[in-house]
């Protein structure tokens, strides 16, 4: 005859000898960001945190340049204006600052991550791209911005017309790359938020077993 | 990318638009083809209805994401706000108004533009910096072999 297990006796039963499948009991410390007492996982993603917040930044700046000021150098006139309202500080002096800047975040990233081997590539691809986006800056948009910004108006201005083009056109690879970029780090830092939830899970279960 | 151009703004445009009248005119004279005005009217309105998409997407499982995602977009709202409230009158002024007022006046007003322009990134980087957490938020609570969900009793 089968002995039904009242609800009483089932409770007051050590749950090892009812089975050993583990269950959720809901109070279980939780991998909870604002609870975080991993710092090594604090640090992982705080470090891939910023080299997308800086990343993001510069791809709404170049967008920024792409969709607003570029459109506007439709001549002599306006590279003229465009000069002369650029005395004090010009958008070289930002992205010569916010790029290397990104560059030392990612960097920094790559070193707190360098174990997982699939964030690492993400990173390391994320970095050799903005390495890329460094390389196409200094040898495409720099000999332009002298050209347009720097030297003498004195060529003709489909001359210059021809130049404006070829700029926008290095800057949608430049901004395709940066976005390229920005999804790289904003996946891997997905998986170390997944990664360092684990861990602390496994730590909780195996401090609540100890 | 509202951030970046934010801070573009303040860093790169604002320190150059002291200088008046010859600064302004410069700048109405270089922008006709397109205006910052313009792509702020598409972003702007484009990050809300992202946002918004977000909270709705993510409005039962965790109400502290919730909170989060709620307070990014409430902050990207007051950053329009703060956009139609104090900077508008003040792009009247400095970029659409003859330019007859004194040149101390339009430095003023340059002056305030900036100032308004670091509260208006103070409210998008911390509307950022919740987004981001609560994709970290929903990134762990989704994890493979996670209980899914698993705190949210414990932040109601």
């Amino acid at each position: 005859m089968k002995t039904a297990i009242s609800e009483s006796t089932r409770y007051a039963t050590p749950t090892s000898t009812l089975d050993h499948t583990e269950k959720y009991s809901g109070n279980r410390p939780s991998p909870n960001l604002g609870l975080d007492r991993n710092w090594r996982g604090t640090v992982r993603l705080v470090s891939s945190f910023l080299p997308l917040l800086l990343l993001s930044m510069l791809f709404g700046a170049s967008s920024f340049q792409l969709a607003v000021d570029a459109p506007n150098w439709t001549g002599v006139p306006a590279l003229e204006h465009y000069r002369a309202f650029y005395p004090v500080i010009n958008p070289g002096t930002f992205f010569q600052t916010l790029l290397p800047t990104a560059l030392l975040a990612l960097l920094a990233a790559l070193v707190c991550n360098w174990r997982p081997t699939p964030t690492r590539s993400r990173l390391a691809g994320a970095l050799a791209v903005m390495v890329l986006v460094g390389v196409l800056t200094f040898t495409f948009h720099f000999p332009r911005n002298k050209i347009l910004f720097g030297d003498p108006l004195t060529r003709p201005a489909a001359f210059y017309h021809q130049i404006v083009t070829e700029w926008i056109a290095g800057d949608y690879l430049r901004l395709a790359m940066i976005l390229a970029a920005v999804i790289l780090v904003a996946m891997s830092m997905i998986r170390i938020a997944r990664d360092t939830a684990r861990k602390e899970l496994r730590d909780s279960n195996s401090s609540v077993t100890r | 990318m509202l951030l970046g151009t934010g801070a573009y703004e303040s860093v790169v445009v604002a320190p150059n638009l002291p200088g008046a009248p010859s600064s302004l005119e410069h700048a109405r004279g270089f922008y006709r083809a397109t205006n910052p005005g313009t792509f702020f009217r598409v972003l702007s309105p484009g990050t809300q209805i992202v946002l918004l998409l977000a909270l709705l997407c993510n409005w039962g499982p965790v109400p502290v994401t919730r909170w989060r995602l709620a307070g990014a977009l409430a902050l990207a709202i007051l950053g329009d706000v703060i956009t139609f409230k104090f900077h508008y009158p003040r792009n009247t002024i400095l970029f659409s108004d003859p330019l007859t007022r004194s040149a101390a006046d339009l430095d003023r007003v340059a002056t305030e533009w900036a100032a308004g322009n670091y509260v208006r990134i103070g409210a998008i980087l911390t509307a950022v910096v919740l987004a981001m957490v609560s994709l970290i938020r929903i990134a762990r609570d989704t994890a493979p072999g996670e209980q899914p969900y698993s705190n949210s009793s414990a932040t109601r």
